[in-house]
């Protein structure tokens, strides 16, 4: 008798100023004019930019069994605030081109990153520390990375409660203790220590361990990863839904373990993914103990692929899964919401993870859905001012390839606030929807 | 209070306990380890089928592992070791056999405490027949006891950095398979010689039958420390083809004990270690149980004088 239903929010955050909201909806507006250059049977349609929606089952802890734990990458993010070019850079201060007012920018509930799209320094990501009227000043030396002309974005870290819901959307066990609920974990690289978050059912609001105050804002940094330690019974699913973080990314590999999410592949495999040359490739070596090793955990099957390591032994070079003779894995699919555990016993730097729409052989995801389970509900927005009509038919595409895109045949609902919202497929899939709007009386 | 009590208990409980761990140890040799093909004690490559297994001696010492290979051989060695992880095999994760093995074993008990969390990462390689094996260990790298949201332990290891605890060594880098010792540790073995009653002659630097060699060169090379009249552990001998070769005997099994032929021109200038191949001697001169005879030859030409000794470098002191 479970009909509570969850509703995913695939929306923009919150708008915090005027300024970026007109960019946003000029942004939208462009992909709707862009769209409707394109004809079909129907008529002329326009389209709206392209969500994600993971469905990711999150299993519990067994009777007397040990915790479990599901690696979640998180690679659906908040909407992109900002792409151009640069017009200056020094140090850690740069300028856009054709930006009067930086601080648009701003998302006062976020922490913004900028991420480098091309150049020498694609995938570099450094914090913005301060969003000043002429420019924004970076928490990272940005002189090495990028320079005028170069193609940059601005984007918001998701929050503890983007993705898990300010108010526990999706039922992880809430305690009075941390060491009685399930905990989200993030892995700090720096101190190699975990940071554990959990539901404070006496506060009912999220809390760092060991700290009484409010976490619902704690950062989720991109492109480090995340992984759920459930204490409590049953399987929940949790939908992971933003905009596709396919860009490229350096991973900032410092000495220890590292975990990273890494951005949408949809070819991915070790191959594909993660650089073995180039400018910033994974440290190799003649044996599995002077090279990086690789460990990947898909989320939806618990399973664990690895260790990898690219072993550069004469006669023995390439990608080597440890403990196997011959491995051919470094081509075969991997699960594009992996988590990437990387072990490091050398010095500090980058790896090149490649980010792609372009599909290749994908592992097959078993929907496997619970019996009884909660519905997930997903939402696409309209643009900010956009007012419905009747004139206009209003229905959602869903591609998991981003080549075919298919309409949904679960029926859309139309909300109060211009909405459409949908239900999501049962058991677990990952997919992305896009709004697809058309003239009726065509 | 009792109930506040249980809680604690069980908090403590879940907090230290154990959900995975992983350890990765390889053969294969690299600029900063190079180890040379594993062999047995004759000196043939491993071959496929030499299994190799990762696991723990829980609360032994190495001492006491030496002294349950001597007492009771591979089945004591057995019975005292924990596997952790499946097994590999010589050829396993390198490309061809006889060059090694690389191998990965992952633990994921269901038990809070698992026996080998807290114990000294071991290595266990045996022959098919049982007739030969190696016991490593590796110094200051102790399984981990994994906590509930922290990352899974992952230890990366070389044998090369490993201690051998029963097996043969040669100089660093080469290690083999050998039966199971005929001699424990030192200190129970010199006090099986009841003649020996001064402590002060049962050191390892002392000589306790006055025959030159030390307690500790007796105990290396297969001797006697009570008996004086038996043969010297190191000779000199011609090949018959104007080669000149050094011979040294060393009890077998003692993982620890790394001798090296060392060379001198005049007794004063400095010892120099030969650096050439040690082998089996094919001619042994004497055949004894527990004892293994090598052999090295002089490097050619021949220095117009030379001396050589027998230097039983060890940490088994």
């Amino acid at each position: 008798m479970k009909t509570r239903a969850i509703k995913v929010m695939i929306s923009s955050p919150p708008i915090t100023s005027f300024r970026t909201h007109t960019v946003r909806l000029i942004a939208v507006m462009l992909v709707i004019v862009l769209g409707s250059s394109i004809s079909n049977a129907q008529g002329p349609a326009a389209y709206g930019p392209p969500r994600g929606h993971y469905t990711v089952k999150v299993s519990g802890q067994a009777p007397c069994g040990t915790p479990v734990r599901t690696y979640l990458g998180i690679q659906l993010l908040p909407d992109i605030q900002f792409q151009g070019r640069v017009a200056t850079v020094a140090g850690t201060t740069v300028s856009f081109q054709g930006v009067s007012s930086h601080q648009v920018f701003e998302d006062l509930n976020r922490k913004t990153y900028l991420q480098v799209l091309d150049g020498t320094g694609e995938g570099f990501i450094s914090d913005v520390d301060e969003f000043n009227f002429a420019s924004l000043t970076c928490a990272a030396n940005l002189t090495p990375w990028l320079a005028p002309g170069t193609l940059v974005q601005l984007r918001a870290h998701s929050n503890l409660s983007d993705i898990f819901g300010a108010n526990n959307s999706y039922g992880l066990g809430a305690a009075s203790h941390a060491g009685l609920a399930d905990n989200v974990v993030i892995f700090d690289p720096t101190s190699q220590q975990e940071h554990v978050y959990y539901f404070n059912s006496t506060r009912v609001r999220w809390e760092q361990k060991g700290i009484e105050a409010n976490a619902d804002r704690a950062v989720m940094r991109y492109p480090f990863g995340l992984y759920i330690v459930r204490r409590t019974p049953g399987t929940l699913r949790i939908a992971l839904s933003g905009d596709a973080a396919f860009q490229s990314v350096l991973l900032p590999v410092i000495s220890g373990s590292n975990v990273f999410s890494l951005p949408i592949n949809l070819s991915a495999s070790l191959n594909e993914w993660v650089s073995s040359n180039g400018a910033f490739p994974i440290d190799k070596g003649q044996n599995a103990t002077t090279a990086d090793l690789l460990t990947l955990h898909e989320p939806t099957i618990s399973n664990q692929r690895g260790s990898y390591y690219f072993s550069s032994k004469l006669g023995f070079e390439g990608w080597r899964k440890v403990g196997e003779t011959s491995s051919n894995e470094a081509n075969q699919a991997l699960d594009f919401l992996s988590t990437l555990i990387l072990q490091r016993d050398g010095p500090a730097g980058y790896v090149f993870a490649k980010g792609s729409l372009i599909s290749g052989p994908q592992i097959s995801l078993p929907p496997d859905p619970e019996p009884g389970e909660l519905p997930l509900t997903g939402e696409l927005k309209f643009p900010r001012g956009f007012t419905p009509r009747p004139n206009l038919l209003y229905q959602v595409e869903t591609t998991t390839d981003f080549q075919i895109w298919n309409l949904l045949t679960v029926p859309v609902n139309q909300l109060g606030n211009g909405n459409l919202s949908f239900n999501l497929p049962p058991g677990q899939k990952r997919a992305f929807y896009r709004l697809k709007v058309t003239l009726n009386d065509f | 209070m009792k109930p506040f009590l249980t809680l604690l208990l069980f908090l403590s409980l879940i907090t230290h306990s154990v959900l995975a761990s992983g350890v990765v140890i390889t053969s294969i040799p690299d600029t900063e380890n190079p180890l040379a093909p594993l062999t047995s004690l004759a000196g043939v490559p491993l071959a496929a089928g030499v299994q190799v297994r990762i696991g723990a001696f829980p609360g032994m010492s190495d001492e006491q592992i030496l002294n349950a290979a001597a007492s009771g051989g591979l089945a004591q060695i057995l019975s005292s070791f924990v596997p952790f992880g499946a097994a590999s095999s010589i050829g396993i994760g390198v490309n061809a056999v006889g060059d090694g093995f690389e191998m990965a074993a992952r633990e994921n008990p269901g038990a809070p405490l698992a026996p080998w969390v807290g114990q000294i990462v071991s290595l266990l390689i045996q022959q098919p027949s049982g007739s030969e094996f190696l016991v490593a260990r590796f110094s200051g790298k102790i399984f981990e006891a994994g906590t509930l949201t922290g990352l899974e332990p992952l230890l990366s290891l070389h044998l090369a950095e490993a201690e051998i605890i029963v097996g043969n060594r040669y100089r660093t880098s080469h290690f083999a398979t050998s039966p199971a010792p005929s001699r424990g540790a030192f200190a129970p073995w010199i006090g099986s010689f009841i003649s020996i009653t001064d402590p002060n002659l049962r050191l390892p630097e002392a000589d306790a039958d006055a025959d030159g060699r030390s307690n500790f060169l007796e105990y290396a090379t297969g001797g006697n420390p009570s008996r004086s009249n038996d043969s010297a552990p190191c000779h000199l001998v011609s090949g018959g083809d104007g080669a000149f070769w050094v011979r040294f005997s060393r009890a077998t099994g003692l993982g620890a004990f790394t001798p090296a032929i060392e060379e001198s021109s005049n007794l004063l200038s400095p010892w120099t270690s030969l650096t050439g191949a040690i082998e089996t001697d094919p001619n042994p001169p004497t055949v004894t149980a527990g004892v293994h005879w090598m052999r090295i030859r002089v490097p050619q030409p021949l220095a117009p004088s030379g001396f050589f000794r027998l230097n039983p470098s060890s940490k088994a002191r």
